[in-house]
Formats: C-alpha cells, structure tokens, sequence
C-alpha cells in the first residue's frame, strides 16, 4: 500500500525529481481601470533534476509570482512552465509537487503529525505513518508529532511546513520565503538543518529568498533577479562542496560568492526603474 | 495575573454601583412610580404563588428559545452550506438574510400567527432572529479562509470536497459557534417577543399581563428574568465558543 499511485520517478528515499524549466514566462497585473503593471518580462530559468537553484532578488521583483507559476498557482500570459514534459497543473493533479509557503499554512486543529500528512488525505490517499514518522524524524521533530502547532516555535512550524511539503514525495521542491519571518539566528540554524536535510533527498529545488548567505549556503546555482519589469539579471554557479556545515560559511569561497551574489544584487537594484 | 484581578474587581464595583444606585433611585422616587427599587422587585420573588407563576413562564420560555434555537441554527447551517456550495444561490440567499434581519421582528408577528398560529408564533420569531448571526458567521468565515489554505489544496491537487471538508469545514468552526453565541440571546429575546402574540404561558406573557395589570413590581421581575434568561444562554455559549477556540483556532 504505496502514499503514492502513480510514480514518474522511483520511490526511493532519495529522489531526484525533474527538470524544471521555466521559459520565457511573462505575466503582467491589473492594478485598476487601465493601469497594468508587468510583474515579470520574459523570465527564463532552468534547473536539472535533482539541482537546488535559489531565486534572489529586491522585494517585489515577481519571484514570488515566478514560483506560483512553477507551482501551477497562477497562469503566465506568455511563456511556459515545465516540470519534467508536463505543465505545473498536470504534476499537481498526480500530486507531485512539494511546496512550503512563507506563512507556513499549518492547521491550527491538526496535530504536527496530522499536517505533516495533510497533502495525502487532500489528495484522497491513504496516509502513509511510517513515511510521516521518517519526515518528522528527518525534521527534528520526532518528540513532537502529538503537538498542536501553536504549542511550537516559528521555526519548529517551518520544519513542519518543510516535512509537509516532501509528504507525497515530491519531484519538485518549491520553498517561498520558508524561513522569511524568523529571527536571524534561527534562520541561519535552519538553513544549516536544510542544507542536511535537501542532501538527503536530492530533490530538484526552488527556492525564494531575500537573503543572500541562505541562497549561497543551499543552492548550486543563484539566479539575481531585478524589479519593474521583473527579469533575471545575473546567474551565479555556487561551486561550494557538500555537505555545506557551519563552518562554510566561513571560508572565503563562500564569503566571496555572497559578496559577488551581493554586488549583482545592488547593480540589478540600480538598475530597477524606481 | 494581578492585572486580571483589577479588572474583575474594577467589573464588580461597577455593577454593584449600579445596583446601588438602582435601589436608592427606586426608593427616593428619583424616576416616579414606574421605578421600583430593587429590594421591591426581587419581593416579589418572595411570594410563593408568584414563583410558581415565574417557574411555569421561565421554564417555558426557554423550552420554546431552545427549539427556536434549534431549529435558527439548522437552518443557518444548511442555508449557509448552500450558498458556499452553490454560488448560484448566494446572492439570493445573502438578499433573503439581511432582508429578514432588516425588517423589525415584531412586524412579523402578525403575519406568523395567520401562518403558524398563535401558540408557535414565539417558536417563529425566536427562530428568525438566530437565524441572521450565525448565516452570517458561518458563510464569512467559510468565504474568507486563509488564501494559504486554497493554495496547498491547488498545489496538492485536492478536489473540491476534499478541501470543503479539511479546510474551510473546521476553520469555520470557531467562527460557527461564535455566532451560536450570537444567536442564543437573540433566541430568547425573539421567542418573549412571539409570545406577546398569544402564546399560552411565557416571560412574554407575564410582561404583557402585568402591563396591563399595572402590576409594576411584577413587570420589573419579569424583565430581570428575561435578562437572567438571555444572559445564561450568552454565558453557557461563551463556554462552548472558548473550547471551540482552543482546539480549532491559534
């Protein structure tokens, strides 16, 4: 009795997923009676199977739409979304895409083990305890599938949020701004647990994120995006050895490519109109 | 801790000012004949074929404000279902509601004593006026689940019943029983008001008889225990609502 019916992929632990590639993808917004605004112009971006890219970029940018189009959340005017051959919408219908959203979206009445299983009985499959317990484990919250989520921290509910998303193993990972609303020294401790946790999996990965050392600490390559319109602007290869631990994040390799993600970052800021 | 204290104590010196205040009103004549202090009203609870009398009317008052509340919430409930489940219904349903809730009850009275008789007026009435709160509690609160909750379904691939019945059921649960707390009172208030229509016996029936009467004393008893009645029904939902909170909301 498999979670899941239909596999594109093997069903082994570690799963590296399909490609994901977005092509030329432009959608613009209606903001009121003959006023648009064009929240992303041809944006092109590509990862391998089992690649972890991270998308960077000035607040209001379009990354957040770009990952909701991967997502099958929102419709491109034009351009495509492709995960593996099939659009975004026919690998949610197979209930293959893994998502974790910045503000989390647990269930306050459901317990940590009943969330983490949520995407199964929403997807009408019978819930898999062994892989939830496996998930909680992974997360570090084995000691805690009985808690309500308001009884844990906000990064205790990113971990579950996190679990949640890898529950019908997915072929593609998408991360909003997971770790968005947490302190500092609890972002950087999670991104190292992340970090753990994505080299186990080895799933293709996106990831949305405003913060420059957690794109260089996770991904193997940086896409810099610039705002209005919103378009990619530079992609930086992060050629870091994994696992990347703490002490990365010292090394000058590492402070080297923050700083040149960074700089690319600032350039594509100026070159932002407004 | 100590703050909480203050404010229970600061509560109860001000309702028993009130009281007070009441009673040396009542008693200077400050208002006229037609406030009668406290100690007069509660007099009347001395007399032991006026408590039998206000037994028989408490006792079904709220007999009929139960079934009137049943019947309010059922139809709320399944009204409610409807327009979210069919958004073709919506707007009529959402027109019909707050035409029902725009038009004063009493109105309806005598329209509802041709239709349902005199003795099931008050039944009517209280039904009516739980109906408005909890329709509305329960169809915003199922309208305005979280935007999170609609992506995880689309990003998993729910069908729609699914996602009916694991999100946007239990999160309107708090909001649900909100309105229950809502309608109760409401329940109560609309089934005195029925039963001026010609019910049998009754709260209504004992403000109305003592009216006329000028039996003051007794119409001021009545009153008071048409608020107990009210506000025990508002404090007994406020318990429920607290526990619905706990296990359904953050």
């Amino acid at each position: 009795m498999s979670a899941v019916p239909h596999l594109v992929v093997a069903p082994d632990s570690r799963n590296s997923g399909a490609a994901l590639r977005i092509e030329s993808v432009s959608k613009t917004f209606r903001l009121g009676r003959g006023e648009f605004v064009p929240a992303l112009d041809q944006v092109s971006i590509s990862a391998a199977p089992g690649e972890f890219i991270a998308v960077v970029g000035p607040s209001g940018c379009g990354k957040s739409t770009l990952l909701r189009i991967a997502a099958g959340l929102e419709e491109p005017d034009s351009g495509k979304a492709l995960i593996g051959e099939q659009p975004p919408e026919a690998v949610t219908k197979e209930h293959r895409i893994g998502v974790a959203f910045q503000d989390h979206a647990l269930l306050p009445w459901l317990s940590v083990a009943e969330n983490i299983m949520l995407p199964a009985r929403l997807a009408g499959l019978s819930p898999d305890r062994a892989r939830m317990m496996e998930l909680a484990k992974l997360v570090g919250l084995s000691d805690f599938t009985k808690a309500r989520p308001k009884q844990l921290s906000g990064g205790m509910r990113q971990r579950v949020a996190i679990a949640r998303a890898m529950m019908l193993e997915p072929i593609l990972l998408l991360f909003d701004e997971p770790f968005g609303a947490l302190d500092l020294v609890t972002r950087r401790s999670l991104n190292i647990e992340m970090q753990r946790i994505w080299s186990e999996l080895g799933t293709t990965t996106m990831l949305i994120t405003h913060s420059v050392d957690e794109a260089v600490q996770l991904a193997d390559r940086v896409y810099v995006m610039a705002s209005r319109p919103g378009r990619i602007f530079a992609e930086i290869p992060i050629h870091l050895d994994r696992p990347r631990d703490r002490r990365v994040t010292t090394t000058t390799a590492f402070l080297n490519l923050v700083q040149e993600v960074s700089v690319a970052l600032d350039d594509a800021s100026d070159q932002s109109a407004g | 801790m100590a703050v909480d204290r203050f404010s229970v104590l600061f509560r109860l010196l001000g309702a028993v000012s009130i009281l007070v205040l009441w009673e040396i009103a009542g008693r200077q004549g400050w208002l006229g004949t037609s406030f009668p202090p406290l100690s007069e009203i509660f007099g009347v609870f001395e007399n032991a074929t006026s408590r039998r009398l206000f037994a028989r009317a408490v006792s079904a008052t709220l007999y009929a404000s139960a079934i009137a509340f049943v019947i309010g919430a059922l139809f709320a409930l399944v009204l409610a279902l409807l327009s979210f489940t069919q958004p073709w219904s919506e707007r009529g349903l959402d027109t019909m509601a707050s035409s029902l809730y725009a038009v004063p009850t009493i109105s309806f009275g005598p329209v509802f004593i041709l239709l349902a008789g005199p003795a099931n007026t008050a039944i009517v009435l209280g039904a009516l006026s739980t109906f408005f709160p909890i329709y509305v509690a329960l169809t915003s609160a199922l309208r305005f689940a979280p935007r999170g909750y609609d992506d995880l379904a689309t990003v998993v691939g729910a069908s729609r019943q699914k996602s009916f019945f694991l999100l946007k059921l239990p999160h309107a649960v708090p909001a649900f029983v909100d309105g229950l707390r809502m309608g109760a009172p409401a329940a109560v208030l609309g089934v005195i008001l029925g039963e001026w229509f010609g019910a049998s016996r009754g709260l209504g029936i004992v403000i109305i008889s003592s009216l006329q009467n000028v039996r003051i004393s007794q119409l001021w008893a009545a009153a008071c225990l048409s608020i107990a009645c009210t506000f025990g029904a508002y404090v007994l939902l406020t318990v429920i609502y607290r526990a619905a909170y706990r296990r359904f909301a953050w």
